[in-house]
């Protein structure tokens, strides 16, 4: 589904992605993990346009993404981004209602409103209240919903478990799971490498901006050097 | 005489106010003073002048068509002196002092062209004066106080239900997450610059009916950056509240004191809010920026 050949990314000298190719398929969960620095947030930037790649090509459905991050998402490619970034000055309701920005289908978007709060019931309680007094673990299912709201095929996700408490994150990887059963591929980033690892189908590591491992999720959590350096084992 | 004042400080102050919004709604998503803001409410004076005046158009339609042009100005002043400096991220400072540019090559080009004569509107009411409780009524303070009150409550609407206006108020506060729903940032301050052209030119039209019509009028905008100030930059309500502010005491001084003093009380005004209250009345908290 998606298909990244040979990508550079420079920030001045800095080259943070250094010659990376990897594939997702369809309906697949695949979980990039990595410490501080090795380049995901950086991958995950340039797929969705928000950073510009030096060289290489990133295909989606066998076409070339366009350069603009809003012509990204009208494919239904969706990053929520690393930190959240749910706006302050935005209710909840407001914050959902421009994760549907691009939508014109206003009877469809009432009744995936209806369906995300079902989903969050967190945020039905707080429709009204602005998106900046949310609590962290409230901001990430909103930001989770908010990409939902655009009714993704390819939703990536930024460390969806960062500075959560453990039930929480707990609860954040069920949706991320519920998610992919009704249909939406998921390329997941993560600090969590065992939760990541556990719920791909696949999984790649990034070092340095380099790939130096890829395989089956599970598999990899037997890897002893896996183990070693993501697992604290 | 006390009526007649506060009435005559609200329509000035109102006039303060729209032209504070549009000045306003630029800061708040571009982080830069516009100072090309005054050119376009000269602009406006001048344009509703000719509809008002040789073509003969009514006040309102004048208003109205006057708005709409100002706006279009508006977006070509963005696009042609303002989108390449964002798109190369250049500091504020640059943006600053390219809009001082355009004010000044607005300014000599009405001279140029039109030449520094001074006109006035011609009477669009029938009596300028109203009797209420025995003090005489300026009816254009009336008229310009339900017209601003009129765009405040049509802008408060598009910011808070349209989809443009939620994600306008998005832009503001995060771009880049803004434009991962989709939203193209260029179109949002396009039309943040329709709207900041739309204030700019009614609050020109008043200005030119009620002052005069002539190239250094774009000036008033200074009032216009003591009034946001006085509210808090970047805060709209602040805007608001400070051009009304501002126009009530304005008023207070000329008729109290001597209007002689009425510019260096504004000024004094402002510096005094800029050294004990630096965050204006209503500081800016997130909720409200916009
Ligand atoms: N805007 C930037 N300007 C310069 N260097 C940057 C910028 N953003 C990231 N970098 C550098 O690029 C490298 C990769 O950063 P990136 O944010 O992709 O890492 P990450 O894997 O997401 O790390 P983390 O797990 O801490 O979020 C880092 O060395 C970082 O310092
Ligand atoms: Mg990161």
């Amino acid at each position: 589904m998606l298909k990244i050949t040979d990508m550079n990314v420079f920030y001045g000298h800095i080259h943070a992605i250094q010659g990376i190719s990897i594939q997702v398929q369809k309906n697949e969960i695949v979980s990039i993990i990595g410490s501080n620095g090795a380049g995901k947030s950086t991958l995950l930037g340039s797929i969705a346009g928000i950073i510009k790649k030096t060289s290489g090509e990133i295909t989606f459905e066998d076409n070339q993404l366009p350069a603009h991050s809003y012509e990204i998402v009208k494919l239904g490619v969706i990053l929520v981004p690393e930190r959240r970034r749910i706006f302050p000055n935005l209710t909840v309701n407001e914050n959902l209602k421009m994760g549907a920005y691009l939508r014109n289908d206003n009877l469809e978007i009432e009744k995936d409103l209806e369906e995300i709060y079902r989903l969050f019931p967190i945020l039905k309680k707080r429709t009204k209240q602005y998106g900046g007094t949310l609590s962290g673990g409230e901001q990430q299912m909103l930001a989770i919903a908010r990409g939902l709201m655009s009714k993704p095929k390819f939703l990536m996700l930024d460390e969806p478990s960062l500075g959560l408490a453990p039930n929480l994150t707990e609860e954040v990887f069920l949706k991320i799971k519920e998610i992919n059963q009704i249909g939406i591929t998921i390329l997941l980033v993560e600090q969590n490498a065992f939760k990541a690892l556990e719920i791909a189908s696949r999984a790649y590591v990034l070092e340095n901006g380099r790939i130096t491992y890829s395989g089956i999720g599970t598999e990899m959590l037997d890897n002893p050097n896996i183990k070693n350096a993501y697992l604290g084992v | 005489m006390f009526l007649q004042t506060m009435v005559t400080g609200l329509g000035i102050g109102s006039i303060y106010a729209l032209m504070a919004m549009g000045y306003c709604l630029v800061f708040s998503i571009l982080n830069f003073s516009n100072f090309a803001h005054g050119a376009m409410i000269m602009l406006g004076a001048y344009v509703g002048f000719l509809f008002c005046s040789i073509i003969g158009l009514s006040f309102f339609w004048s208003l109205i068509l006057t708005a709409i042009i100002t706006g279009i100005l508006s977006i070509i002043n963005e696009r042609l002196a303002y989108r390449t400096l964002r798109e190369k991220s250049a500091p504020s400072l640059y943006l600053i002092i390219t809009a001082m540019g355009v004010s000044i090559i607005l300014e000599n080009l009405v001279y140029s062209t039109i030449g520094s004569n001074f006109y006035s509107y011609p009477k669009i009411f029938s009596r300028n004066y109203i009797e209420i409780f025995s003090s005489t009524i300026g009816l254009i303070d009336i008229y310009s106080f339900f017209v601003s009150i009129i765009c405040i409550i049509l802008l408060h609407l598009f910011l808070n239900y349209s989809k443009m206006g939620i994600a306008i108020r998005a832009g503001v506060s995060d771009p880049v997450a803004a434009s991962l729903m989709g939203a193209n940032f260029n179109v949002l301050i396009r039309n943040v610059f329709f709207l900041s052209g739309i204030f700019a030119g009614i609050a020109g039209v008043f200005m030119g009916f009620r002052y005069m019509v002539y190239p250094q009028m774009g000036w008033i905008t200074n009032k216009a950056y003591i009034a946001a100030v006085i509210g808090g930059l970047g805060s709209l309500p602040g805007a608001i509240i400070g051009g009304l502010i501002l126009g009530i005491i304005e008023t207070i001084v000329s008729v109290y004191i001597s209007s002689v003093v009425r510019d260096v009380f504004s000024f004094s005004l402002l510096i005094l809010i800029l050294l004990f209250k630096p965050l204006g009345l209503f500081g800016v908290k997130l909720e409200d920026k916009m």
